[in-house]
């Protein structure tokens, strides 16, 4: 159990390596973390908690990460996203935190 | 007459009968002739003295024992000389026979023995009285004369030869000859016009005028030509002549005449067989010829084994410097001490060279030299083959196949560059994972204490993501090389399909291209170039993402087996399908429809498949798109 306090970020990325180092990463500044390969997959997620922010990775297979944007807004989804591009990861993360 | 004068005739007769008869045993010792007196009346015989010896008996005085000269007498031969003079006494026949006596020596002789009946007046015989002669070394003359002559008979039959002779004392054929000519020996030698008539047609004349000159120059002949029998069965005969010659006056002619129909045939079918051999080796371009070590020489060259090294065929033996003197000087400095271990070593050899030959003219030659061990101490045989032809196609093949490369290169450069923004996201993709895990790393540690255990996993998965981006690295590498010739091995095409699909994903992606791989068959290893096989699947998937990069789809790589056992690969898409025209266009070097094309990528698939055993084309699908199938040989067994 976690405690409740700890806000939880999401993070959809379909490179496995990729999504296994944003997620520690999220981790080791002391926040929780989750991770999805696709948009899809975390649609689908059990709705436990309101996620407090979603990394989202710029390209995404089959849909972009502009597309899934629009698409949370449609389903009213309302969450804070950093977008990143495979250069900036860290700074993207940093700038989310802030 | 007086007393005294009747006896001294008395005393002289018996002096001239003395001396006469010495003379006569003296003439019977001579001639080997003995004479007997049988008195049939009291059967008592006297012999004289040679007739003893002839029996082998010393002589001796008063008659010999009848008994004795019964079984002197050969057994084989006693009843019939009994039995011989038996009917001479009832009858007017005289005898006459040959017989053998056995010497007591056991030495047999044979006599000739004569002998003639005395009767009284009423016609009883009372005596028989005759001669013997010693007759055995005429006999064994004569045996021996007879059994040199069947040997010559047999011989002469042997071999197909008959002696004859001419001269002014007449005309002689051998049995043999008669045989050879198909005449009867009855009807004796035939005269020169008979044995003209005999000559072939066609060699007739030239016989006849030869005569003329023997005759002429009184000189011999030896000539072969050909006869026909009375049965006109056709013959070849050769005919050998010597002129007699006693103390300088011409006697005539001693020859022989020798059936070698057979082999004038062989020779002829020699001769047919050596210009086949000829005509055969001169439009192969190959040469026969054999050498000796021990004198250094070629001593038998065939006509286009000189052509082929600019020699003149009538030169005879070659010394071996002449030969090394055409090689080229570079290819002499290699082949010469080959040659020689060879030759040391009493090894067959199997070189290349280059000649220069008389006229100038440089050839390649390839000399296959087989030792020959039954024959001469040092003996080869072998053959020179023209491969100059051969060769100059090589070195065209070789500049093609250089070409062909540079352009597979090019190519490869090029997809390389269509696909550089995606390479770049492939790579710095594992790059910016290990970045941020080493930045999750360093914060592990910062931690107060540090956590080690999700350092070390962070450190661990730096280790992955570098390792990933230096595969997509490696792979790229080899696929940028230049010039490496064609690799055949073992690929398994299953693991380039995982390679080209991983390599491509991200130039589809953004052009909403799916990739499926559909590869049923569970062995899908070939015989081929890795390289060139990752460059045809890139090819024809680049192809067919391209096909669809305005409407996206579905790129679908699938595989079967043919029932001639070659793997089909066939690569479809659903995009804007293939030009309503001429379908096998695409296909050409230079052909493109693309604004950025080279017009390459399609004609290169095609040389690389085709130069594995494969060959490539297109087909338009039912709905959309289309479909560019490829076979390899399954077991890999292609030529190029």
């Amino acid at each position: 159990m976690k405690p409740a306090a700890v806000p939880t970020v999401f993070i959809i990325d379909d490179d496995r390596g990729m999504r296994q180092a944003i997620q520690d990463l999220v981790e080791s500044i002391g926040l929780h973390a989750e991770s999805f390969a696709t948009g899809e997959d975390f649609l689908k997620r059990k709705r436990t908690d309101e996620p407090s922010c979603l990394v989202l990775d710029v390209r995404l297979p089959q849909t972009s990460g502009l597309d899934f944007q629009r698409r949370l807004a449609e389903t009213g989804i309302q969450i804070p996203i950093i977008f990143i591009r495979r250069s900036n990861v860290c700074q993207g993360i940093e700038v989310g935190r802030s | 007459m007086a007393n005294e004068d009747v006896q001294k005739t008395l005393e002289e007769l018996s002096r001239d009968l003395q001396e006469s008869k010495a003379r006569l045993e003296e003439a019977q010792r001579i001639a080997q002739v003995g004479h007997y007196y049988w008195n049939l009346i009291e059967n008592r015989v006297i012999w004289s003295d040679e007739l003893y010896r002839i029996y082998g008996l010393s002589p001796q005085k008063g008659p010999i024992d009848m008994a004795i000269c019964r079984e002197m007498i050969h057994p084989e031969d006693r009843e019939f000389v009994f039995r011989t003079a038996e009917e001479a006494l009832h009858s007017e026949a005289r005898p006459d026979i040959e017989h053998r006596v056995v010497r007591p020596d056991g030495e047999a002789r044979t006599v000739h023995a004569l002998g003639t009946v005395k009767r009284d007046a009423s016609g009883r015989p009372y005596e028989m009285f005759g001669t013997v002669q010693d007759i055995t070394d005429r006999k064994r003359a004569e045996e021996t004369l007879q059994r040199t002559q069947v040997y010559l008979r047999e011989g002469q039959r042997l071999a197909h030869m008959g002696s004859w002779a001419f001269n002014d004392s007449g005309h002689y054929w051998a049995d043999e000859l008669y045989q050879i000519f198909g005449l009867n020996p009855e009807n004796g030698a035939p005269t020169i016009d008979q044995y003209l008539a005999l000559i072939h047609p066609q060699d007739r004349v030239s016989v006849s005028e030869m005569i003329q000159i023997m005759y002429q120059q009184h000189c011999g002949c030896d000539i072969t030509k050909r006869i026909v029998r009375p049965d006109g069965q056709m013959r070849y005969v050769r005919c050998v002549a010597n002129p007699v010659d006693e103390q300088g006056v011409f006697k005539g002619f001693l020859g022989t005449a020798m059936d070698v129909t057979e082999q004038e045939l062989l020779t002829q079918e020699l001769r047919r067989e050596r210009a086949y051999l000829t005509e055969a080796q001169s439009l192969a371009h190959i040469g026969s010829w054999a050498c000796n070590l021990v004198t250094r020489e070629i001593f038998h060259s065939s006509e286009e084994n000189a052509r082929l090294y600019g020699f003149d065929p009538s030169q005879g033996a070659i010394p071996f410097n002449c030969f090394y003197n055409t090689i080229l000087a570079e290819d002499e400095s290699v082949v010469r001490p080959k040659l020689e271990d060879a030759i040391r070593a009493g090894a067959d050899y199997d070189v290349e060279f280059r000649i220069r030959r008389t006229d100038g003219a440089i050839r390649f030659l390839r000399g296959i030299g087989h030792h020959n061990p039954s024959q001469e101490v040092g003996e080869y045989v072998g053959i020179t083959v023209d491969i100059t032809e051969r060769k100059r196609a090589e070195e065209e093949r070789e500049k093609l196949r250089q070409l062909e490369a540079d352009l597979a290169h090019i190519n490869r450069v090029n997809m390389m560059g269509e696909l550089a923004a995606a390479l770049a996201h492939e790579i710095k993709q594992p790059i910016a994972a290990s970045i941020t895990s080493a930045n999750a790393c360093l914060r592990w540690l910062a931690h107060d204490p540090p956590d080690l255990e999700r350092a070390r996993a962070a450190a661990a998965r730096i280790e992955q993501d570098g390792n990933r981006a230096a595969d997509v690295i490696n792979r790229l590498r080899s696929f940028y090389k230049k010039g490496s010739p064609p690799k055949r091995e073992m690929v398994d095409v299953k693991e380039i399909v995982r390679e080209m699909t991983a390599l491509l994903r991200t130039e589809a992606l953004p052009h909403s291209v799916r990739i499926h791989s559909e590869l049923h068959e569970e062995r899908l290893h070939v015989r081929a170039d890795r390289v060139q096989l990752q460059q045809v699947f890139m090819n024809l998937m680049l192809n067919a993402i391209e096909a669809m990069k305005d409407s996206g789809g579905e790129l679908r790589i699938s595989s079967r087996l043919s029932p001639d056992s070659h793997l089909i690969i066939s690569i479809s898409d659903t995009g804007v399908g293939l030009p309503a025209e001429d379908v096998e266009q695409i296909f050409d070097a230079f052909h493109t429809t693309k604004s950025q094309g080279t017009g390459m990528g399609l004609a290169i698939t095609r040389s690389i498949v085709e130069a594995h055993g494969g060959r490539v084309w297109a087909t338009a699908n039912p709905e959309t798109g289309a479909t560019f199938h490829f076979t390899l040989p399954a077991k890999g067994e292609a030529s190029a």
